[in-house]
């Protein structure tokens, strides 16, 4: 054997096989094995882990939403707005503030609803409620009273930092083959007092006083906290929607006579409705604006926003 | 008779072409009557060419018999060349034309070449050397299965470098989608100006031929007597030697020309049937995907014409009767989306909003509206804005429960609803058409009675199987992007399509196809299912959780249980329904895993059995199956049934007609008939708005007993369950022993081996001696 005949190393052997070494397959083909035995194993086993996590987190969601939910009371706000939901109390159902002062509030305890003359108290019957738990931005709030006949459905909508609405649907149902014929709605409005209240066709406008009514002397001039807009608009609303319970006449500082009114009652009349179809009665639109202090900012003026409900 | 004999064509050319060696031309044997190839070259000034020419087709044909015949309007000294060369080369011939021959420019050359030609096939080519003449054997032998092979730029393989600049590119494409656009026969074609191809000389026999300008081929496929096209990739080389003869007279010529073939005849006519090339794959190419499609449907033919016709007249008829029904649920829904649109409200927020209130006045956990992607909603936004027009006053009519829009709605309504679904029905019947290769796949489609019930009673289920089955369709015949947008239109319709997603890119993986192929699928259906999905996120988000949250029932495994509850002693196993219920996703997900692990490790699914089996895994695997959910398994379980016959038609049978039989005993069907009550019976529609009740539920239907009704749903929902089972596992292939072979008949068609036809002595005739004679001869 000639000495230039030994027989190669291992490395040698090892290197020229890595010089020559080309793959068996394409890309493709260990694209193949690589979805046989690694992928689909592990997609199967994440995908089940996953699964179990979301499946149980999102039952535990549920759970969780439900428990607050009759807690008794949900809130938004926008800014200085807050819109606060009583589902345990026939008042603040719900109730507006602006700055922590409460300007608003609507009241099932004095709020009825007369199905063929039958009159009912709102307050009395059977309650749902709903809001959007995935999206907390959306502001929104369903509440539910049924009755013998009827289901009101009420949605309350934060809009903007001076804006809400409140929506009202009705649902006609059968009771023993029969349907209702005539629904009146009325629901009734509390503050502390309304300040030269004046009532134009849909809207009524006062200055809202942070001081009970009682509170105010004849012959004083009191402070306004801001100003209440309200406008009612819909398919299905009375002759005049909008009235004043209890108006209080007191001399003002000029010895004019000024008005005065912690409430006032909104309506909507239905005649024939469908049964078992939601039908739209009307919007409520309450916007807020604060008396300009030194260096705050007016209030933008509120554009009518257009009715939630369908 | 010749259609048998083509394969020795194949055999032939093969055979004598191999191994390639450079032969002498005084050794090639020209011992037949007429040449098996004529090569029409003609030229113009081109004598630098010549020389090259003759030798690379010399290389390329070898012992083949052809002749190689210029036909030349040169007025320098091209002709000296040409008849050097036939000198040394008795395949050459000369036509040399007169001056005043030549006003019919480059194309009246190639008629005239084309008359003179004695081939049995004629090939077209240029002498500037553009056209690769080592082509020819393969044009040759793909005339085995063709009247004309096109050397086409523009296939994948192609190119199209030799055009001088992007501006000569852009005329090239431009007339060619000129020419589309014009003739239909042209439109397979995907290189109608190429000026290389290989006829048939049937084709243009006793055809006159008036071309202007220079596109002889556009002038045959328009004209030619044809049925069969086959094109090859070829790469358009760069000139050699010579100047380009393209002009901007050329380029009016070609108008002209259009103008001319459009207004005078005789035009061809018959169905056209395109064989895209097939190159035989190496070991570590990939897989075609295409093996196993059948020829497109033969549609020749005045009585295939009126088969046709009659069918497609009968179906609308149907239709058309069938307009005026509906499911109750949704169609008040799909009235409410109409309002929706009209008002540009999105339906994915008012299903949020009806889901609120639902659950806060207790009639539902969700509101069950409009729970489907948008792309309907891109469809009907023009008829819903339509029909705005012509009900201003169209309000909402939001149903608590027992009460329906249905009754109340009109007849355009129903029109304007349908019509997308007429159009999608259409569609599929004739992609079933073709991706069966029968005409009857249009009429087993569209006059079926379970596509009937569908398309009339329920929404746009037939938007969504056209998304599907044309990404299946587009696959197989290997265009991924096509196929990837088109099943993200099928998805965004409803989510069936996204299901065999993973199937198709597996089916691309086992088929060992390149990388860029799959990542152009996946991209196009990413893309294509974003740009759709646009701004609905958030609500397609909402219609997930919907669906996710909903209870399961229909014709699935759930049935059992219910089955159970009906015999003495069973168990009621509600609970446990509901509990499966509640897993229902997990379920559903562990059987579509199992199913693309099935798909992918079986080798001998195809594509069409993989998505099935996809789609059937499912229906056996979902919490809920719907009546009309089968449809999507419908299309390709009758391509299964015409791939395997025997037991497998029955397979489709069942699989349609059991779900058929499902609505019509769950529904009851006599409820899709509420207008007609309306129309017919004003206070029984009344009554049943408010009862949910026909008036008409006689003892002889079995709904009129409901736990026979019960009973029949269940063994129904099993019964399908049970045969979407069935046909998951059945066999691939059908068993050797079942298959019924058409043997050949060797009395009647011998089968001469390759080699030995290349072997046999062909017949001798004389030979011409003088390159004077065969020039002169032409000239006559």
């Amino acid at each position: 054997m000639p000495p230039s005949a030994k027989s190669p190393s291992n490395i040698e052997v090892v290197s020229s096989m890595l010089k020559t070494f080309k793959p068996a397959h394409k890309l493709n083909a260990h694209l193949n094995t690589a979805v046989t035995k690694v992928i689909t194993p592990v997609v199967l086993l994440v995908g089940l882990l996953v699964l179990a996590f979301f499946n149980f987190q999102g039952v535990l969601t549920t759970t969780t939403a439900q428990t607050d939910l009759y807690k008794g009371q949900k809130a938004f706000s926008a800014g200085p707005l807050q819109v606060t939901f009583q589902t345990l109390a026939g008042t603040d159902r719900p109730a507006l503030s602006y700055d922590n002062l409460m300007f608003l509030s609507y009241v099932d305890w004095s709020s009825t609803i007369s199905v063929d003359g039958h009159v009912q108290n709102l307050w009395d019957n059977y309650h749902g409620y709903d809001w959007d738990r995935k999206n907390p931005n959306a502001n929104q709030f369903f509440a539910t009273s049924t009755g013998t006949g009827w289901q009101l459905i009420e949605v309350v909508t934060l809009l903007n930092s001076h804006t809400v609405t409140v929506h009202y649907d009705v649902v006609a149902r059968t009771q023993n083959g029969a349907y209702p014929r005539h629904l009146t709605l009325s629901i009734e409005h509390l503050h502390r007092t309304l300040y030269l209240p004046t009532i134009r066709g849909n809207t009524l406008v006062a200055d809202v006083l942070p001081k009970l009514q009682q509170n105010v002397n004849s012959g004083s001039t009191p402070k306004s906290a801001g100003t209440l807009t309200f406008m009612v608009s819909g398919p299905n609303l009375a002759d005049e929607p909008i009235s004043l319970d209890a108006v209080r006449s007191d001399a003002g500082p000029d010895g004019t006579v000024r008005a005065l009114a912690d409430s006032f009652t909104t309506t909507y009349t239905l005649d024939n409705p469908q049964v078992n179809r939601l039908t739209p009665l009307g919007t409520e639109t309450i916007s807020f604006a604060p008396d300009a202090g030194p260096g705050t900012p007016v209030a933008a003026p509120v554009a009518t926003p257009t009715a939630i409900g369908l | 008779m010749k259609h048998k004999a083509r394969p020795q064509l194949r055999a032939q050319v093969r055979s004598r072409l191999q191994p390639p060696a450079r032969v002498q031309p005084q050794s090639r044997p020209r011992t037949q009557p007429r040449p098996l190839l004529s090569l029409v070259v003609p030229t113009r000034h081109e004598r630098d060419n010549i020389a090259a020419l003759s030798a690379r087709v010399a290389r390329a044909l070898g012992p083949l018999h052809y002749e190689l015949l210029f036909v030349d309007d040169s007025d320098d000294d091209t002709p000296v060349a040409i008849r050097r060369e036939m000198a040394s080369d008795p395949c050459v011939r000369l036509y040399h034309r007169r001056p005043e021959e030549r006003a019919d420019g480059l194309a009246g050359a190639v008629v005239a070449g084309l008359r003179r030609a004695s081939g049995s096939y004629i090939a077209v080519l240029d002498a500037d050397l553009q056209h690769p003449p080592e082509l020819l054997p393969d044009l040759l032998a793909a005339a085995d299965d063709a009247d004309i092979v096109v050397a086409s730029r523009y296939l994948p393989g192609g190119g199209s470098d030799g055009l001088d600049g992007p501006m000569r590119r852009l005329v090239s494409r431009g007339s060619a989608f000129a020419a589309h656009s014009l003739f239909a026969r042209t439109r397979r074609c995907t290189d109608p100006m190429s000026g290389f191809f290989l006829v048939r000389r049937s084709v243009i026999e006793g055809i006159p031929l008036r071309p202007v300008g220079f596109k002889i081929l556009l002038e045959i496929l328009v004209r030619g007597r044809w049925s069969r096209l086959t094109e090859l990739p070829f790469h358009f080389e760069a000139r050699e030697a010579g100047e380009s003869k393209a002009t901007i007279e050329q380029g009016l010529a070609y108008l002209r020309h259009l103008r001319t073939l459009r207004l005078r005849g005789p035009h061809g006519h018959g169905a056209v049937r395109y064989r895209a090339p097939r190159p035989a794959p190496g070991p570590d190419d990939p897989q075609p995907l295409d093996d196993d499609l059948p020829d497109d449907p033969e549609i020749a033919g005045k009585r295939r014409r009126h088969l046709l016709w009659t069918v497609g007249l009968l179906a609308l008829a149907l239709r058309l009767v069938l307009l005026p029904i509906g499911h109750w649920w949704d169609l008040t829904v799909d009235y409410n989306v109409f309002v929706d649109l009209i008002h540009n409200r999105s339906p994915y927020d008012t299903m949020t909003y009806l889901s609120h209130v639902a659950r806060a006045a207790g009639w539902d956990f969700n509101y069950e509206y409009y729970a489907y992607p948008p792309v309907p909603l891109y469809i009907y936004w023009p008829l819903a804005k339509l029909y705005g027009l012509l009900h201003p006053n169209a309000t909402y009519f939001i149903p608590v429960s027992g009460t329906y829009a249905m009754p109340s709605l009109g007849l355009d309504f129903f029109f304007l609803f349908k019509l997308p679904i007429w159009i999608a029905d259409f569609l599929l019947a004739a992609l079933l058409a073709r991706m069966s290769g029968t005409v009857r796949g249009f009429r087993d489609y569209l006059l079926n009675p379970y596509v009937l019930l569908v398309s009339a009673a329920w929404t746009f289920d037939a938007v969504m199987v056209l998304g599907l089955v044309l990404g299946v369709y587009y696959l197989q015949r290997g265009k991924p992007v096509q196929s990837g947008l088109a099943l993200a239109f099928g998805t965004m319709a409803k989510f069936f399509p996204a299901l065999v997603v993973p199937t198709l890119l597996l089916f691309l993986i086992k088929r060992k196809r390149p990388l860029r192929e799959m990542v152009a699928f996946g991209a196009a259906y990413a893309v294509g299912c974003a740009v759709l999905l646009g701004p609905f996120l958030q609500g397609l988000l909402y219609v997930v959780g919907f669906h996710g949250g909903r209870v399961g029932g229909g014709m699935n495994w759930e049935m059992l249980w219910r089955l159970g509850t009906f015999f003495p002693g069973g168990l009621d196993l509600d609970p446990t329904s509901l509990a499966i219920g509640a897993f229902g996703t997990p379920t559903l997900l562990i059987a579509l895993l199992l199913a693309y692990w099935y798909v992918f490790t079986n080798r001998e699914m195809g594509l069409n059995r993989m998505v099935l089996v996809t789609l059937l895994a499912f229906l056996a695997g979902s919490k809920l199956v719907n009546e009309q959910y089968a449809l999507i398994v419908f299309p390709f379980a009758y391509l299964e049934a015409r791939r395997l016959r025997g037991a497998w038609r029955w397979l489709f049978r069942l699989l349609w007609i059991v779900p058929f039989a499902f609505a019509i005993v769950r529904v009851p069907i006599d409820r899709f008939l509420w207008l007609f009550y309306h129309v017919l019976m004003g206070t029984r529609a009344d009554w049943i708005a408010v009862s949910g009740k026909t008036g008409l539920e006689w003892p002889i239907f079995p709904w009129f007993n409901p736990v026979e009704q019960q009973v029949l749903i269940a063994i129904l929902g099993v019964g399908f369950f049970a045969l979407c089972m069935v046909a998951i596992v059945w066999p691939v292939r059908v068993p050797r022993p079942l298959r019924r072979y058409r043997l050949p008949m060797p009395s009647v068609l011998p089968r001469v081996p390759a080699v030995a036809a290349a072997a046999a002595p062909a017949a001798h005739i004389p030979e011409v001696a003088d390159a004077t004679e065969r020039e002169v001869a032409l000239q006559h």
